[in-house]
């Protein structure tokens, strides 16, 4: 959608030198142009957002990329420290597998758990957030406190339990297979929403006064049009904001979950089960440690920096850009 | 006259509230015939927005409660209307302009997305291109210049005026039957005002929708209205066609304003204000609301103990006026103060 604005306001930019008799011409900009400025001055976020880019498409690519398999075995090359000898530049572990190769796929695994969380509960917090909002009374008083019980839960225990009830094995749904890393993502998103239903809550209570929401009715447009055509797109910052906090809080506590056990299951490679099989040979083995270890800061913080950057991008009252 | 588009009968909305019951229009009647303009004047909180809110279902329910009353629009009673009926009816049929053009665009669409919207809603299967071009026919109509390029400009890129421009073309999308116009020009300055009246009137004459008015600028009554309603304390007091409004009020109260509004063809040392407040409309004095600010009144029984009914005047034709001592009021001789601006 935001392309296609740019995309439009570029093109008549161009046509205006023409266009005025008088003045000075001052390029048009749309508030996507303004945000991506805002954006680009925050140097910290911009590197954080290539480095997050480039681990991204690591994943992504990863069958392609990973110099060996995440599951191939060379038994004559156990426990090989990081040596660009047949490129094991992780080194290898116990089974000499290759560490390189097991993290990029840890990657892959955990980001895509992590996006999973990220939009789901991004959705179903949202689209709470905007019923109770715009409904307000009864249907709000039910809904927000249906999201304080799920807030009152103790995360971890619900996770644990969950985790182990549903969340061992692949499983078939009406003919369609679901995917071990995949439930651990639905389970996350089931806890993970209320932040975003809450922030969309009182984003919705105070843009239903406005008058364009009144303009809107009188203009014939039913509820759920104006819910999510007309003030769901005035929430876009905070909504993307918290989606990229949510990313890297989900790569956090899957890692935290697959490093206590219950987590993603063996043989897939993700970044927490990587630290806790590499864990039993404490320091001996450090890089069996260090290097998913690191992978996860260096994701989970860079996620952080960008979100920080897009905050400032997207909020048009803050003028004071940092970097 | 032709039969009324839309037809007001003894219209009654009360607002519950924690102090109490607001009366905020009680047994309003008034008819609105096709091409006319008519002028709903007040003081702020006499209810002339309320019942028009009302017919377009636009009031919130509860704290609002329509009492009693219909609101007869091409043979349906809106009032009666459910609501998806009101939907279609709104922003079609009848349309809206909205007091302040900073607020009323949402800040994150173009201008030309907005009114293209209004026209999607309203005629399902259109083309988009359709609806671009007929987009920019209409801001070029309301007189925004360079719309090929303003059309893909976001509110904040345009002027107040300009704004208010963009709201007109809106409300005119739908070829509306009747346009209410909600205090258009209050929150622009006065040059400005000028140029949307213009706006108003070229729109009027591409749609020839009857035009609802509601103001408190008894300025812009003058140079748009054709008729015109008096409203005060949730009533009407006085209804009759412009001149007459200006020339010989019936209504102490209409009288009152006409007294305070600052003319350029009088030669007035002070401007004569109307004593005291508008009454609470929780608690309305008994008898004729307007009787404790009346000159006229004289503490005369009758005044607060009942309530005036609306009624023609012998020998002035349409005129009605809601005072017992209509035809004590001596016509005044005054002329239409044909400038716009002139607060009430």
């Amino acid at each position: 959608m935001s392309e296609t604005r740019q995309g439009a306001a570029g093109a008549t930019a161009h046509e205006l030198e023409l266009s005025y008799e008088s003045g000075v011409e001052v390029e048009a900009r749309s508030q996507w142009a303004y945000a991506r400025m805002r954006f680009m001055r925050h140097r910290l976020a911009v590197v954080s957002l290539v480095v997050l880019i480039l681990i991204g498409l690591v994943g992504a690519f990863a069958p392609w990329i990973a110099p060996y398999g995440f599951d191939e075995l060379d038994l004559d090359n156990t426990t090989a420290p990081p040596t660009l000898e047949g490129w094991h530049l992780f080194g290898t572990d116990q089974l000499g597998r290759d560490y390189l190769s097991r993290v990029i796929f840890g990657i892959r695994t955990s980001l895509w758990v992590a996006l999973v969380v990220a939009l789901l509960s991004t959705a179903i917090g949202t689209t709470i957030g905007a019923v109770a909002g715009y409904f307000g009374g009864q249907v709000d008083n039910l809904l927000m406190r249906f999201t304080d019980l799920i807030l009152t839960l103790p995360g971890l225990a619900v996770l644990l339990t969950a985790a182990v009830y549903f969340g061992q094995d692949d499983s078939v749904v009406f003919g369609v297979t679901i995917p071990q890393p995949l439930k651990i993502g639905l389970i996350l998103a089931f806890l993970f929403w209320t932040s975003v239903a809450r922030i969309v809550r009182g984003l919705f209570l105070s843009l239903r006064e406005k008058e364009f929401v009144e303009a809107a009715k009188a203009a014939g447009a039913t509820d759920t049009r104006i819910m999510f055509r007309h003030m769901l797109p005035n929430c876009v910052g905070p909504i993307i904001v918290n989606a990229t906090l949510v990313v890297a809080t989900a790569i956090l506590v899957e890692a935290a979950l697959s490093f206590i056990g219950f987590g993603i299951q063996p043989p897939n490679a993700a970044l927490g089960k990587l630290i806790s099989d590499g864990q039993g040979e404490g320091f001996n083995l450090w890089w069996l440690v260090t290097f998913p270890g690191l992978v996860i800061v260096i994701i989970a913080l860079a996620i952080n920096f960008v979100g920080d950057g897009l905050r400032d991008a997207l909020d048009p009252t803050q003028r004071r850009v940092r970097g | 006259m032709a039969e009324p588009v839309l037809s007001i009968r003894d219209l009654t909305v009360e607002f519950d509230t924690e102090d109490g019951v607001v009366k905020a229009v009680t047994d309003v009647s008034y008819d609105l015939y096709p091409g006319e303009v008519l002028g709903i004047v007040g003081e702020s909180g006499s209810g002339k927005s309320v019942s028009m809110l009302t017919v377009l279902g636009l009031i919130p329910q509860p704290p609002g409660r329509v009492v009693r009353g219909e609101a007869i629009f091409e043979g349906e009673d809106l009032l009666k209307a459910p609501a998806g009926r009101l939907r279609e009816i709104r922003g079609g049929k009848i349309a809206m302009i909205f007091q302040d053009p900073m607020t009323s665009l949402n800040p994150v669409f173009t201008i030309g997305d907005q009114i293209a919207e209004a026209l999607l809603v309203h005629n399902p299967g259109m083309e988009e291109e359709e609806a671009r071009r007929r987009t920019l026919e209409l801001l070029e109509l309301v007189g925004v210049p360079f719309a090929e390029r303003r059309v893909d400009q976001y509110p904040h890129e345009f002027s107040g005026g300009m704004r208010q421009r963009a709201m007109i073309a809106m409300a005119i999308a739908n070829q509306p039957k009747v346009l209410i116009a909600d205090e258009p020009t209050t929150a622009l300055d006065v040059t400005i005002q000028a140029q949307i009246v213009e706006v108003i009137k070229a729109a009027q004459r591409e749609t020839n929708a009857a035009i609802v008015l509601i103001t408190h600028d008894l300025g812009l009554i003058a140079e748009l209205a054709d008729r015109v309603v008096v409203m005060y304390a949730g009533r009407v007091v006085e209804l009759a066609d412009v001149f007459t409004i200006f020339n010989s009020p019936r209504h102490p109260y209409t009288i009152g304003l006409m007294s305070s509004l600052a003319r350029l063809d009088a030669d007035q040392e002070r401007l004569e204000p109307i004593p005291g407040q508008p009454p609470s409309l929780i608690s309305l004095p008994p008898g004729c609301a307007f009787h404790p600010r009346c000159i006229h009144s004289q503490g005369r029984e009758i005044c607060r103990t009942e309530v005036p009914v609306l009624r023609s005047l012998p020998g002035e034709g349409d005129h009605v006026s809601a005072c017992h001592f209509a035809e004590e009021l001596v016509a005044r001789d005054v002329r239409v103060g044909a400038t716009s601006g002139g607060g009430a």
